[in-house]
């Protein structure tokens, strides 16, 4: 078992060198890139920073808190984008064009061989743009960054990648028996970006709840962020749960996983 | 008596006809991505409602809060109503179309479309129409049901209704002419993602589609009302909710006004210029 996960661990560094080496030829569009990257997920954080600068407050965080708030979810956005970009819509094309037989015949597991396809430099901007914020909101804040709070955070974003990881290889797992899940990887995209940079407290308590439970966008920055500021007060649920988003995410990527590897038998190949 | 070779057709009722040609193929591509426009309407009506969330909360229990730039208290009812129409707006008039001047480039298609007897800049433009007019029934439709999300209301009388009509006209054509101008770079270089992503960003911005100009920093709102973006998104909206009236009215689309013809003006300049970069992929 654990040679086994060894070498996928090794086949994974190989592959995605690869795949990184090739986004590297590139080089002159790389900066642009980064600069659009960080200025659409700046987007939402600039509608955050006009109200406050207005209001004073969303839902009684102020712009620090804010910050660290959206940071952690750009962070964890970044972590995903890094890891698992492929995972949103790709997916549909290798299943379509029969890419998927190839990967079924090499002896590394086919959802590996899946995410190391391509790599996207322009994460390289979420990760900016989420570490840049959340220093920005940390320091602003009066909260004792000790080694355990930082450790805290950072099994946070960890945590946060995964969930978003779930939600799309879910997604992905579907497209055995669909056509096409470009939309719906794009869906929960935008609807994570929409809905994932407000506390969550300003929603009715109903919306909270499905936010937790149905489709779990609150456990990805909202209640670590909570629970870092010492706000689980706030919250619809009890504060133990929040404590407990990095495990939520390890949890819902492991299940997502068994999903997928229940489709895969569904596979049919591509037709002519 | 036939002719043996091809003429160049002409004439200005072959140009319409040639022009809403493209603007229906435009709009039918966009149709084929239906389940796509579907989702947007579904993720459109998520934006809507955590929108007013965000606004009901920092409005708290006051009905109304002054608004910069002269005009006046802005009530609950009315924040909301424009969040619904700014965000519908914005959507509908700046969607991405499988039109673009970028994918003709990469692709090598704009030899050939060079080669065709109406303009390419007037094929790109009726391209955007096409696909402006396919969101128009999906914005309807997220009108309608931003009723139960969020909110919508009738224009604040028949004069405001009438200069919604021609700010809503200027703001398409001004919205046409930027993603014109930006889609241009791709002349320049083959990868413009970086590009439009900066775009999206001042655009949403400045346009007033995430905060609208009164509720802007003084320094913000005196950039956005010099730049073209807020006529393509505030304006209109302002004008339908009875915010500008009088003679702020008639300033606002006079500015428009102005824009579309500056905007015209650089569009033909930088189009001369870059006629002489074109370079034909593939072969």
């Amino acid at each position: 078992m654990i040679t086994r996960i060894r070498r996928q661990a090794r086949m994974y560094r190989v592959l995605m060198g690869a795949a990184m080496r090739a986004q590297g030829q590139y080089r002159a569009n790389l900066i642009i890139e980064l600069i659009g990257a960080i200025a659409y997920q700046g987007a939402g954080f600039a509608f955050v920073w006009v109200v406050v600068d207005r209001f004073g407050q969303i839902g009684g965080w102020g712009l620090a808190e804010l910050a660290l708030l959206y940071g952690l979810r750009l962070g964890a956005h970044g972590v995903f984008t890094s890891l698992f970009a492929q995972l949103m819509g790709p997916i549909s094309d290798v299943v379509r064009e029969g890419e998927f037989d190839r990967y079924l015949t090499r002896p590394v597991n086919p959802l590996l061989q899946l995410v190391t396809r391509r790599f996207n430099l322009t994460v390289v901007g979420d990760l900016v743009g989420g570490a840049a914020l959340v220093v920005a909101g940390a320091s602003q804040i009066d909260v004792a960054w000790t080694a355990p709070a930082v450790a805290y955070l950072i099994l946070a974003v960890v945590g946060g990648a995964f969930i978003e990881a779930a939600m799309h290889l879910t997604a992905s797992a579907l497209s055995f028996r669909m056509i096409t899940t470009q939309a719906i990887s794009s869906a929960i995209d935008q609807l994570l970006s929409t809905l994932g940079g407000y506390p969550q407290k300003i929603f009715p308590i109903g919306f909270q709840l499905g936010l937790t439970f149905v489709f779990p966008l609150a456990f990805m920055a909202y209640f670590p962020a909570t629970v870092l500021l010492g706000r689980t007060d706030e919250l619809a649920v009890p504060g133990w749960l929040a404590v407990l988003s990095p495990a939520v995410g390890v949890i819902l990527l492991l299940a997502a996983y068994g999903f997928w590897r229940g489709q895969i038998r569904h596979y049919a190949s591509t037709g002519n | 008596m036939t002719s043996l070779t091809p003429v160049a057709p002409s004439g200005i009722w072959w140009r319409l006809r040639a022009s809403a040609a493209i603007a229906r193929l435009a709009g039918r591509s966009m149709l084929f991505y239906r389940t796509s426009l579907a989702i947007s309407v579904i993720v459109l009506l998520v934006q809507i409602y955590a929108l007013s969330m965000v606004w009901t909360s920092v409005y708290a229990d006051r009905g109304a809060v002054p608004g910069s730039g002269g005009v006046g208290d802005i009530s609950i009812e009315m924040q909301l109503a424009y969040v619904s129409l700014s965000v519908v707006q914005f959507w509908a008039l700046n969607g991405w179309s499988a039109y673009s001047l970028q994918q003709r480039v990469r692709e090598g298609r704009i030899g050939t479309d060079l080669a065709r007897p109406l303009g390419l800049l007037w094929q790109v433009v009726m391209g955007r129409v096409g696909t402006i007019a396919a969101c128009l029934p999906f914005a309807a439709a997220v009108l309608v049901l931003a009723t139960t999300v969020g909110n919508v209301s009738p224009p604040a009388g028949l004069g405001a209704a009438a200069g919604y009509l021609v700010a809503l006209l200027l703001a398409t054509i001004i919205s046409i002419q930027l993603v014109v101008l930006v889609d241009m770079t791709s002349f320049w270089t083959l990868e413009v993602t970086g590009i439009y992503l900066s775009f999206s960003l001042v655009s949403r911005l400045l346009s007033g589609s995430l905060v609208p100009l009164w509720f802007m920093p003084e320094w913000l709102r005196v950039l956005a009302g010099l730049l073209p973006f807020q006529a393509t998104t505030f304006t209109p909206v302002a004008i339908y909710l009875g915010t500008l009236t009088g003679t702020a009215v008639w300033r606002a689309l006079g500015i428009s006004a102005v824009w579309v013809i500056i905007l015209g003006v650089a569009l033909r300049l930088s189009w001369n210029r870059v006629l002489n970069r074109v370079v034909v992929q593939g072969g």
